[in-house]
């Protein structure tokens, strides 16, 4: 909280800005049910305070942490298409974990929730349609009827599971596809933007998709941009084994799920221009930066990080920098919240207050989010052969987020100097010819999990 | 005849009496499963043409059902900027949307106020749009293929224009609307502005009309189906608004664009997300269960460029080359895309072949157990007939013996009573008699086995004096005159006793049959390296029908004349035979009357 760290003389110059903190009051207001539990707010600058007389640029973070689910029977119930890559390369154990782990998810869910199971090859099957979770039985045995063969229609598997989502698609169910593909979509559609283009086009309608990769022979691109773009989660999974984990990962996440539908507006005030919005995808119009998260989890923070421009300004001038409206479905009252911030920031003259009032939590986020972005053009660069480059990118990164360390110094120093070595040996990595393929699905992985605050 | 030969003959008939129906009904059946599968494979075409027919309705009731929906709301739509970026961001069916106002002015996105960046591409993406929206409700092709350069475009769009719009243009003037631009009126004003157009951009244009020229081919073919569903929404489009879709490629995507004209000239445009569509169409088209034997093919959607948007059907394709067993493309407003139909290869169902050759089978048995029989049945006759003949023969053989002492005391006899007119008046008789006995005998011996030739040097007039001297009494008695002119005083190489055996069977028939013409004539003489003998009665003759059987063994003419005179039916039949064994024939020779017979034998 940014209120932690402020000294008193700070909260004399500054109490505007404490503002920011206080956003469970500001929602507070803005509630009409009183009762019902609230997703929590909270709209931070990295450095509240900056040197007057000079142009330049700040992180702003929104921040939403789902509250806390109090008893199971609360949970949100779910709306769930698995659908599972029955090609050829999933042969032998694949396939066999692969059935183990949709049984195991299906034993998670009760006859509140609607599952459908779609299988792929060269051809599409909806094994289970779409029905409540009442015949456990039923569900495995055909589950079990899978057997593997032919090429990967993925395009037309992830099509099918939509169409059996939208027969009992409903904005206080947890929407969402759960993907598994093994290899490469060779059969309709298949380069990763129009796999994104999908997954944009079912994010609008409220469903989400999460796609696991399994082994080292799936494109990591399209998957993770058919994840990205409907907001879904990411993993790579090298060991069939580690399936089963990943599959209650996932059904942790889609059974935690407090609030849908989340659209975050943030408009910039006096002269204030957002310049880019770090890991998420979002649109920028003017002064109006816009963007969506399809699901909040039960305790789980997920934020929007944005860069801002912000104009010189005189010492000890005050001015409002942002208004921060979200709106959401809240799963638990089934209607929609609207929660609402403003954001201040202050000038100084004194280089001091300026390093006083930064707000070293969302430092760290921003920092490592600047990372990120530097990694995923590291990725760019090595996918273009330039192997140096790339880890000068990344290298270079590493200093970076070394200097910010010794510059916050404290806690935060540990946690980035950890991410500095970690991205060290990225660097180290990506100009290794040697299993670059399965280094790549992991980076690809790592730098989604980041960008959308995936908790596994 | 000889067994063996008999033997062959029958077995080859038999072999025949099998073998040809065989053959007829194989060649029917064959026929009849030519024929079958003719018509069963029409049928699987067309059956497999309905299949796809309906495939394709499915397709084109999510247009006609998108088109519905779209043209109500529209309606509705309130067109502020916000309210249209709202809608983008909700809809998962919208790509983008536009708003082009009567003055052809772009209104969303704005021209003036900032826009998003997937705005910026979009506007970049439709320049041709924004330069004549008019192009939307004019362009029947809606095969625009939009490139990186814009000139090449408005090249092809030209060419389309000019080639294509003008079958449904008459339909386009009857619409009663008042909001029609001068411009809109004629389909030739709207290629001419847009040649226009074209010219300005580009001074190249001639080059890429050539290379677009391919394009513009395939365009009027595909315009015959599209009409028709253009019409049925103008006539939709007469009552309220005006709509329709608009279609082009932009990289590997299909691009629609379903717009509506308001009243009051507004045009709204909503661009259909590409991937979208797919994944909507996948969605409405069966999936396939393993196992199922019902769908025993694969079916597949394929989009431009030809690449497989979705399959289904358990017919596994053995290449990716397998040729399809047909292909149709989709109706408007898909019209670019296909739908391939995979199976096995028509066969006939291959039960009613395997039945076939079932009742093929049980024929063929049918008639070989029945040649069989046939053969079997024959066999114990020509046994039991041959076991006869030899009975006959032997007996003939036991009574040469006795009759041939009968001859020879009776000879004896003859020659001690010389004075005794009665007496041996009796034994010439005895003697005769028994002569007659033994030429029937040797006859009939003759008939039953080839009989052994011994040639040797003879005169032949020599040998038929002789016999000649043997009928003589007989002749005298039934007042017959002999005239003969034998004239072949010649050696010949022959058997006597078989030349003997022919002429004896001939004189016989003339002394039984012929007595009547009172007159026989016998000539001979050699001729050609041949010796000819005729023999000719003044009789009754033998009538023409009779004439081909006289030499068939058994036969007698069944007349007045043969009636009441006994015979074995024989005679001929043995001459013939003893001539064809000597290597000559006997013929019957057409005379005016009575009948004649010639013997050609070889002198040598």
């Amino acid at each position: 909280m940014t209120g932690n760290n402020m000294k008193p003389y700070w909260k004399k110059l500054l109490s505007a800005v404490g503002m920011a903190s206080c956003t469970l009051l500001g929602s507070a207001l803005a509630m009409t049910s009183a009762h019902a539990k609230q997703v929590e707010l909270r709209a931070e600058l990295g450095s509240p305070v900056i040197e007057a007389g000079r142009k330049q640029t700040t992180f702003l973070k929104i921040a939403l942490t789902g509250f806390k689910l109090d008893n199971e029977s609360d949970r949100t119930p779910a709306n769930i298409a698995i659908v599972l890559d029955k090609s050829g390369s999933m042969s032998g154990e694949k396939l066999q974990s692969a059935k183990q782990a949709a049984r195991m998810a299906v034993n998670l869910l009760n006859e509140n929730d609607i599952i459908s199971i779609i299988s792929y090859d060269s051809t599409v099957n909806v094994l289970v349609p779409a029905t409540k979770v009442s015949d456990k039985r039923a569900i495995n045995k055909a589950i079990d009827r899978m057997r593997s063969n032919g090429k990967t229609a993925l395009f037309a598997g992830v099509s099918k599971g939509a169409a059996e989502i939208r027969k009992f698609l409903d904005k206080d169910r947890v929407n969402r596809v759960i993907l598994l593909s093994d290899g490469q979509a060779n059969v309709g559609p298949s380069s990763p933007s129009q796999l994104g283009d999908l997954g944009a086009s079912l994010s609008k309608d409220g469903i989400t998709v999460t796609t696991i990769g399994l082994g080292t022979g799936y494109n990591e691109d399209l998957m993770a941009n058919l994840a990205g773009f409907s907001d879904g989660n990411h993993a790579f999974v090298k060991d069939a084994e580690d399936l089963e984990k990943i599959f209650k990962y996932e059904f942790g996440d889609v059974l935690s799920v407090v609030a849908q539908d989340v659209e975050i507006i943030i408009q910039c005030k006096n002269g204030i221009r957002p310049i880019r919005i770090l890991g998420r995808d979002g649109t920028i119009l003017g002064q109006t930066v816009k963007t969506n998260m399809s699901q909040l989890y039960s305790e789980q923070e997920k934020f929007v990080l944005i860069e801002v421009e912000v104009p010189a300004g005189k010492a000890k001038q005050q001015v409002s920098l942002a208004d921060v409206s979200v709106a959401y479905q809240n799963m638990q009252s089934k209607k929609q919240d609207r929660l609402a911030d403003n954001m201040q920031i202050a000038y100084s003259a004194s280089q001091d207050d300026v390093k006083r009032a930064l707000n070293r939590s969302v430092e760290v986020t921003a920092t490592k989010q600047v990372a990120n972005e530097a990694s995923k053009k590291a990725l760019r660069l090595r996918d273009q052969g330039q192997l140096k480059e790339a880890q000068e990118v990344l290298k270079g990164s590493a200093r970076v987020i070394k200097r910010k360390a010794e510059m916050l110094g404290g806690s935060e120093a540990g946690i980035l100097n950890s991410f500095s070595s970690s991205i060290s040996q990225d660097a180290e990595v990506i100009v290794e010819e040697k299993e670059w393929n399965k280094n790549r699905k992991s980076f690809k992985a790592k730098q989604y999990k980041l960008d959308k605050q995936q908790s596994y | 005849m000889p067994q063996s030969t008999k033997h062959k003959k029958l077995m080859i008939i038999l072999v025949l009496i099998v073998v040809l129906p065989l053959l007829m009904l194989g060649w029917q059946g064959w026929k009849i499963d030519q024929d079958n599968k003719q018509l069963n494979s029409a049928r699987f075409n067309s059956l497999v043409s309905a299949r796809l027919n309906q495939v394709d309705t499915v397709i084109q009731s999510y247009f006609e059902e998108m088109q519905i929906k779209w043209g109500l709301q529209i309606q509705q739509w309130n067109l502020g900027n916000d309210q249209i970026r709202k809608r983008i961001d909700d809809n998962g069916n919208i790509r983008q949307i536009f708003v082009i106002d009567a003055q052809n002015k772009r209104q969303f996105p704005p021209r003036n106020a900032a826009v998003t960046q997937s705005e910026q591409t979009f506007v970049d993406r439709l320049e041709l749009i924004w330069r004549d929206p008019q192009m939307l409700i004019t362009n029947r092709s809606n095969q625009i293929e939009l490139g990186d350069s814009t000139s090449p475009q408005i090249a092809a769009l030209t060419k389309k224009n000019s080639r294509t719009i003008s079958p449904s243009a008459s339909s386009y003037n009857t619409s009663s609307l008042p909001s029609l631009s001068p411009s809109l009126s004629s389909s030739s004003n709207v290629s001419s502005d847009a040649i226009a157009q074209a010219e300005n951009e580009a001074g190249v244009q001639m080059n890429e009309q050539a290379e677009m020229a391919p394009l513009a081919k395939s365009a009027p073919s595909k315009i015959v189906e599209r009409s028709k569903s253009r019409t049925a929404a103008l006539k939709n489009s007469n009552k309220a608004n005006r709509q329709g879709w608009y279609m082009w490629h932009w990289g590997s995507d299909s691009n629609l664009i379903f717009w509506q004209q308001k009243d009051n000239g507004i045009i709204v445009g909503v661009e259909m997300e590409p991937v979208r569509v797919k994944a909507d169409l996948i969605s409405r088209l069966p999936d396939t269960v393993p196992g199922d034997e019902s769908s025993d093919f694969r079916l597949r959607l394929l989009d431009t460029a030809g690449q497989v948007v979705y399959q289904w059907g358990n017919y596994e394709l053995s290449t990716s080359k397998d040729v399809p067993q047909q292909r149709r493309p989709l109706s408007y407003p898909l019209s670019s895309w296909a739908l391939e139909y995979h199976g096995e290869p028509f066969n006939q169902s291959s039960l009613s072949r395997y039945t076939l050759l079932l009742t093929f089978l049980g024929f063929a048995f049918l008639i070989s157990a029945l040649a069989w029989f046939l053969y079997r049945e024959q066999t114990r006759e020509m046994r039991l007939a041959e076991q006869r003949v030899q009975f006959v023969s032997q007996v003939s053989h036991e009574l040469k013996t006795p009759l041939t002492n009968i001859r020879m005391y009776a000879e004896l006899l003859e020659e001690q009573i010389e004075d005794e007119e009665q007496p041996k008046r009796y034994v010439q008789v005895i003697t005769d008699e028994s002569k007659r006995l033994s030429r029937l005998i040797s006859n009939v011996l003759n008939f039953s086995r080839a009989p052994r030739i011994h040639k040797r040097e003879i005169y032949p007039d020599d040998v038929i004096q002789q016999s000649i001297e043997h009928f003589a009494p007989s002749l005298e008695a039934k007042q017959i005159s002999l005239e003969l002119a034998l004239k072949a005083d010649q050696e010949i190489t022959s058997d006597p006793d078989i030349l003997e055996q022919i002429l004896n069977n001939l004189l016989s028939n003339v002394e039984k049959y012929a007595a009547s013409g009172k007159r026989l004539t016998i000539k001979s003489e050699i001729k050609n390296g041949q010796y000819h003998l005729s023999v000719r009665d003044y009789g009754d003759g033998i009538s023409k029908s009779e004439r081909k059987h006289i030499f068939k063994p058994f036969y007698r003419i069944n007349d007045k004349i043969t009636e009441g005179v006994s015979g074995t039916g024989i005679g001929l039949t043995i001459a013939r035979q003893q001539a064809q064994h000597l290597g000559g024939s006997l013929e019957y020779i057409e005379v005016s009357q009575g009948a004649c017979f010639e013997l050609r034998i070889p002198t040598k």
